[in-house]
């Protein structure tokens, strides 16, 4: 009988071999050594930006929810992880591999949880696990490959084509990023990420141990490969290029093996690891697949799933711990088998094929507690749990509630949800899978008291308790943002984190503006002498000690990270870093009014200028789309906002007035508040 | 023939490349070299493996691990090597077939052509039930046309797309209506109440056209035959060279493969007998395919795939059979080449030199050599001649740094390192 690796890469497509899947696995490989999290800004940062650039990755929306599907492999016991233990009937059926049930860990109904889940039981008592008994597919034979390939493809007809339930629901998201479903297997990406219009990204496992290890022979063998890749073949281009490949695979498989630094020495946790950092890139991954084989105990099965059971509680455990918790309200985790196992033991110590099994849905927004009751050992369809929650009601369950899909279309037929959740995604309402810049769609006016007032869909996070506020950035992800006050004070609110600040510090000149870095893992501080202070951000020069002829008003971080521009009153345009390009300025032009403050586009091939008056200078790929610079203002512009197209902008003034241009739109001022307004975000 | 073109006909029709045989193609003139690279007869019969109780998915292993067997065994191994391109050419994948004969039935049929009538080919392999289940001609009836195969048949087998409209599609897929399969979906069957009679427009001709009448109009008439000459020939100079037919080429050989009935032989002899392939274009190195690659790292070891499994390295890189990624066939050559998939080599390369320095006499006492001789008889062991100076150096600065620290890896690291060489991955 063929083993569950054997049908799991019979049931994969092996990972694209394109010159684009190469640099997108390196990146991932970065992603998921931590680099996107772990980076103090500086040149990982940077490189984030390029490479999430070309990958087409984005996060998500803040109310959208992710799914992470633990694949067991190979038929899981559910009796022998979550088992009646005080049940006579159990007892006498599972003689001497019944669980100890002064070890096990009490869910109540009668039912325990095996003895090694201890972190599970811990999730379980906060209420964050369902358990749900007795699901399965009644209608699968009990052969591994075909049962697999039915819940792979998790459809209710044969009319739907050979793909799986998560790659239909990612072909129905409009705008899903590129990374919107990762396989993270090594083993190609399994037929549940192959939609119809798409395929899921497979990450690379491990490379073979030889590319890597300290043994001397390995590396002298590794080194004459190494050699290979720069010398004189005389084989022409493809033997150039075949030989790079060799010397270039060794640096890559060096990079995808520092990932498993620092992690647990088990492939299951590190990849679940990997899976949380991936999440925590904010790279728009909507769906993760996992996978920990072995279940297939047909002998000696007291100790081989009391290893599996260690080693599944440990990856879980290591999920959570690894995931940010700022992430953690959008993310749920979901275990499934291809089947269960008989209830008796067979000659072997064993259990055999059966269907009937248990899977857990875990994380903060999962209804904790026992779905389908204690199993019925008398419900019996061919020696095993008859299925009593059918698998594709578990997907309905899902899909619609937490991901926001049509179900019914994704299964091409309707399943009863169990209603696993206390709410939604995020902050708590479900919302369909939007347009990634979906949460930018409108704007947050703030005050120099700390006020926040907060239009379109734009959620606020609270003001600052401290006054003097002169500048405010919106993180990119949309769910929050930093106010920074004249003395160098920063506040985070939201997904956005403290990194430092200059309250406290002497200073030559009052903090004017601020910027956060594209990924929004640090940001800059400007001073109104030029003085740049970054924080977790890469610095690149500043007009710190240069006597400058007219004060700093305002700044822009360049998309990449890798770069800035600010601007002086009198239109001077000052570029650091090797991506912020200089596309002209004011400098030397007399202006009616003083310039105030400045826009990048989001390509950052351009920017806006705006003087007090309202007067639009634009540079570069930025485009003029009107201005208030003919009419007569209440109060002074003081601050401006690109949309996320860049195809318009939003001018702020004092008073709290809003003017709209372009495709910005209208979602309401604070001219009425009586307040004195510093910026827009 | 010079040396460097009897070395370079044996490698690129999946030849040995060892000494002894390319001394042998040295011996002929161009023509009779061809002639010997093409006598398949010597191959003796293909005997199918064993279907037994395998499933789809685990009889596509076993017929995976045959072809690599059989490929570096043989004594004309071009036989493998064209069987790969006419599967890459009129491909089907494992996914759609229902019983595992007929993937074997399938390979039976290429194999009963493979140098026979290119017409009689394509038709039995429209037929046979692999084909129709993979482009779904199975469900094709009348009043609910299916165009796949259709389509695929025209752009994919025949003549290349934009030679023929939508139109053309809709109605070739009226005539192929009611070619299906029995009710057990196991053998094909015309079923003439699935059938469309009527008539149909199909390339500016109105009959009531049949489906094998389609493809016997295009091998018939004068400008669409000339198409479908130069369509193949263009696919199979691609699969030979990595590189675009030159056209002069393509003008001397499809009238000669025209005029020979489309006969396969012809055509293919033909093609490797241009100057284009011996001296021109044809000539530059490119990277062997996957299954050519592993197939002749067996060879030269004397190793079997019941002890290597090569299967998942032949699926992870990209080339199994029955897998293609489309219905266009395997990927180019530089999908194979990139440095993720140097990762999935790599791995499987160090367990064959394993196997060979444990299990076959496979460049035994090498490390009794000088450290010249251990690296020319090393790179000699895998059929490279001629390696350049540099690459000879970096060996054999390792031989003397493996002498001087350590002792007993030198075979293995050599098997290993010429095995990922430029000189035995391109050809």
């Amino acid at each position: 009988m063929s083993d569950f690796l054997e049908i799991r890469n019979a049931l994969s497509l092996p990972d694209a071999q394109d010159p684009a899947s190469v640099s997108r696995r390196r990146f991932l490989s970065w992603v998921a050594a931590g680099g996107a999290t772990m980076a103090a800004g500086g040149i990982l940062s940077s490189q984030f930006a390029k490479a999430a650039e070309f990958v087409g990755a984005a996060p998500i929306g803040a109310n959208e929810g992710i799914l992470v599907l633990i694949q067991l492999g190979g038929g899981n016991d559910g009796l022998n992880m979550v088992a009646p233990v005080d049940s006579g009937q159990y007892r006498d059926l599972r003689g001497n591999i019944a669980l100890d049930p002064g070890a096990s860990h009490r869910i109540g109904e009668g039912l325990a949880l095996h003895p090694a889940l201890t972190g599970v039981k811990a999730r379980y008592d906060s209420g964050q696990v369902a358990v749900l008994s007795g699901v399965g597919d009644g209608n699968a034979d009990l052969s591994h490959f075909v049962a697999m390939e039915r819940w792979m493809r998790g459809a209710g007809t044969s009319n739907v084509s050979f793909s799986g339930w998560l790659g239909r629901y990612l072909d129905g998201v409009d705008n899903a990023a590129d990374l919107a479903g990762v396989a993270v297997t090594g083993h190609g990406v399994p037929l549940t990420l192959v939609g119809r219009n798409r395929i899921g990204v497979g990450l690379s496992g491990g490379p073979p141990r030889w590319l890597v290890s300290d043994k001397d022979a390995e590396i002298d063998a590794r080194r004459i490969i190494e050699r290979f890749g720069t010398a004189a073949h005389g084989l022409g281009p493809w033997g150039d290029a075949v030989a790079e490949s060799g010397a270039d695979g060794l640096r890559f498989g060096q990079q995808i093996n520092e990932v498993s630094e620092g992690l647990p020495d088990d492939g299951f946790a590190e990849e679940m690891a990997i899976a949380a950092r991936l999440i925590n890139a904010g790279v728009g991954i909507r769906v993760l697949s996992v996978d920990l084989g072995g279940f297939d105990t047909h002998q000696g099965q007291n100790w081989r799933h009391q290893n599996l059971m260690e080693r599944l509680d440990l990856g879980i455990s290591t999920f959570w711990q690894e995931l940010d918790p700022r992430v953690a309200g959008q993310v749920t985790m979901m275990t499934f088998s291809e089947f269960g196992r008989r209830l008796g033991v067979n000659g072997a110590a064993g259990t055999d094929h059966g269907i009937g099994s248990m899977s857990f849905v875990i994380g903060p927004k999962v209804k904790g507690g026992i779905f389908g009751g204690a199993p019925n050992l008398n419900a019996v369809d061919r020696g095993s749990l008859a299925t009593n929650i059918d698998y594709l009601s578990l997907y309905a369950s899902v899909l619609g509630p937490w991901l926001g899909a049509d179900a019914g279309e994704v299964l091409g037929g309707n399943y009863e949800d169990l209603g696993l959740f206390n709410s939604g995604p995020g902050n708590g309402t479900v919302t369909s899978p939007a347009p990634v810049p979906g949460a930018t769609q409108g704007y947050l006016v703030v005050t120099a008291a700390g006020g926040i007032y907060n239009y379109g869909n734009r959620p606020s996070y609270g003001g600052s308790a401290v006054p003097d506020v002169v500048a405010a950035v919106a993180h990119p992800a949309g769910t929050g943002y930093w106010l920074c006050t004249a003395d160098g004070g920063v506040e985070p609110f939201g997904a956005a984190n403290f990194a430092g600040s200059m309250r406290g510090t002497q200073l030559n000149g009052r903090i004017v503006d601020m910027a956060c870095t594209h990924d929004g893992s640090g940001y800059y501080l400007l001073g109104e002498d030029g003085g740049v202070f970054a924080f977790d951000a890469p610095f690149h020069g500043s007009t710190g000690d240069i006597r400058l002829n007219a004060p700093v008003v305002g700044m822009a971080g360049h998309p990449t990270g890798d770069g800035y521009w600010f601007v002086a009153t009198d239109g001077g345009i000052f570029t650091y870093g090797p991506d912020a390009t200089f596309y002209g300025s004011m400098g030397g032009t007399p202006l009616n009014q003083p310039v105030v403050t400045m826009a990048a586009t989001p390509s950052g091939r351009g920017y806006w200028l705006c003087a007090a008056d309202g007067g639009i200078f634009s540079f570069g790929d930025a485009e003029f789309y009107g201005s208030t610079g003919s009419i007569s203002l209440n109060s002074p512009i003081v601050s401006m906002k690109s949309t996320p197209s860049g195809k318009g902008y939003w001018l702020v003034a004092a008073d709290g007035g809003i003017f709209a241009f372009g495709d910005a739109q209208f979602h309401g001022s604070a001219a009425d508040e009586g307040q004195r307004v510093v910026a827009i975000a | 023939m010079d040396r460097g073109e009897a070395r370079h006909l044996v490698r690129r029709t999946g030849g040995d490349s060892r000494a002894g045989e390319v001394d042998a193609y040295e011996a002929l003139t161009r023509a009779g070299a061809v002639d010997r690279a093409l006598d398949f007869g010597l191959n003796g019969n293909w005997s199918a493996p064993g279907v037994g109780d395998q499933r789809t998915w685990e009889y596509v292993n076993t017929l995976a691990r045959d072809w690599v067997d059989r490929w570096a065994t043989v004594a004309r191994p071009f036989e493998q090597k064209l069987l790969l391109f006419f599967h890459h050419h009129l491909t089907v994948h494992r996914n759609r077939i229902k019983h595992s004969d007929q993937m074997h039935e399938y390979l039976t049929v290429l194999r009963s052509h493979l140098l026979g009538d290119y017409r009689q080919m394509v038709k039995d392999i429209a037929l046979s039930p692999a084909m129709l289940l993979y482009l779904d001609n199975h469900r094709n009836r009348v009043g609910k046309p299916n165009e796949n195969f259709a389509r695929e048949l025209m752009e994919i087998h025949l003549i290349g797309p934009e030679h023929y409209s939508q139109n053309d599609v809709a109605e070739a897929a009226r005539a192929w209506t009611g070619y299906t399969l029995d009710d057990d979906d196991r053998y094909h069957r015309f079923e003439p109440s699935m059938h469309d009679d009527r008539e149909k427009t199909i390339l500016g001709v109105t009959r009531r056209w049949n489906g094998l009448q389609l493809i016997d109009h295009i091998f018939t008439d004068p400008t669409l035959r000339d198409l479908a000459a130069r369509h193949l020939i263009t696919r199979f100079w691609l699969f030979m060279t990595a590189s675009e037919v030159p056209a002069a080429v393509l003008d001397d050989v499809a009238p000669a493969f025209v005029s020979s009935n489309f006969n396969i032989r012809t055509m293919v002899r033909a093609v490797l007998l241009r100057e284009e392939f011996f001296t021109g274009i044809g000539r530059n190195p490119i990277p062997r395919a996957p299954m050519e690659y592993i197939a002749d790292l067996h060879r030269v070891m004397g190793l079997r795939s019941d002890d290597t499994n090569p299967q998942w390295v032949l699926r992870q890189m990209g080339q199994m059979p029955f897998h293609p990624p489309n219905p266009l066939g395997w990927d180019k050559i530089e999908t194979f080449i990139s440095a993720s998939a140097f990762l999935t080599r790599a791995g499987f390369i160090r367990n064959l030199a394993w196997k060979a320095n444990g299990d076959t006499p496979f460049l035994d006492g090498i490390d009794d050599l000088t450290p010249g001789d251990s690296v020319l008889t090393a790179l000699r062991g895998f059929g490279v001649e001629g390696a350049s100076t540099a690459n000879r150096r970096i060996l054999e600065d390792y031989v003397v740094r493996e002498r001087g620290e350590r002792g007993w890896s030198e075979r293995v690291n050599l098997i290993t390192t010429v095995s990922l060489s430029p000189d035995v991955q391109v050809g």
